[in-house]
């Protein structure tokens, strides 16, 4: 799969002016039944920063998006994505869900913090967040750099 | 008709206007121009579609990939 044009400018243009942009990986994979899925876009754009699903244990997510072998289509980072309590309409209020569209809010709230922190943007806050990532013992194709860290 | 993003070169960012009257004269019905990222989207006939290819500035001209959410009950998401 092909990056799209428009989302890798839009990336970089971004970059540019010091804004990070953090999207999912995606849900296309069933690692119980061998299948390994593959990015999609806009995260397959080298220039977004690609979120995989971690569980509680710290293995991937069965659903979460392996990295393709073409450029841009890798997973840069992992974040929670498993059965995490979220926010949900009235008069439900709470539920608990999954997906790499709930692990890529906790690495973009941790860019916040970073960015907080450290007064970092753009390129030089995505090399923080993988510089400062726990990392896994699991190929970087599933989780990237790592599970990501807010400042301690 | 097709919607389209066009992606507007490097070199022609700071000159966003003209490329987008070029456009218009072109066959584009521009929706929006989004100058920041030096991107233009609207719709056009299929037939136009390499005219706006050939405008002077633009770097890429691509069909809008389109988002299907799952549905809110769905466990992953």
């Amino acid at each position: 799969m092909q990056a799209h044009p428009p989302y890798s400018a839009a990336g970089a243009r971004a970059l540019e002016k010091g804004s990070l942009i953090i999207a999912a990986a995606g849900n296309n994979a069933d690692r119980r039944s061998g299948k390994p899925g593959f990015v999609g876009a806009p995260a397959n754009s080298p220039e977004i920063m690609a979120v995989g699903a971690l569980d509680q244990q710290l293995e991937m997510a069965f659903f979460s998006a392996r990295s393709l072998p073409a450029r841009g289509g890798q997973v840069d980072i992992a974040g929670p994505g498993f059965q995490v309590l979220s926010s949900w309409p009235m008069p439900t209020r709470y539920r608990s869900i999954s997906g790499t569209s709930m692990a890529t809010p906790h690495v973009a709230g941790i860019a916040a913090l970073w960015a907080e922190e450290t007064g970092r943007r753009g390129l030089e806050l995505w090399a923080t967040l993988c510089q400062e990532s726990e990392r896994l013992m699991m190929p970087s194709v599933d989780a990237g750099c790592g599970l990501c860290l807010a400042p301690q | 008709m097709t919607h389209v993003s066009v992606t507007v070169g490097d070199g022609h960012r700071d000159s966003l206007d003209g490329v987008v009257e070029s456009l218009r004269a072109s066959g584009l019905e521009v929706e929006q121009v989004l100058g920041t990222l030096g991107i233009v989207t609207g719709s056009a006939p299929d037939d136009t579609l390499d005219a706006l290819r050939g405008v002077e500035g633009v770097a890429s001209v691509d069909a809008q990939l389109t988002h299907q959410l799952p549905p809110p009950d769905a466990p992953v998401q």
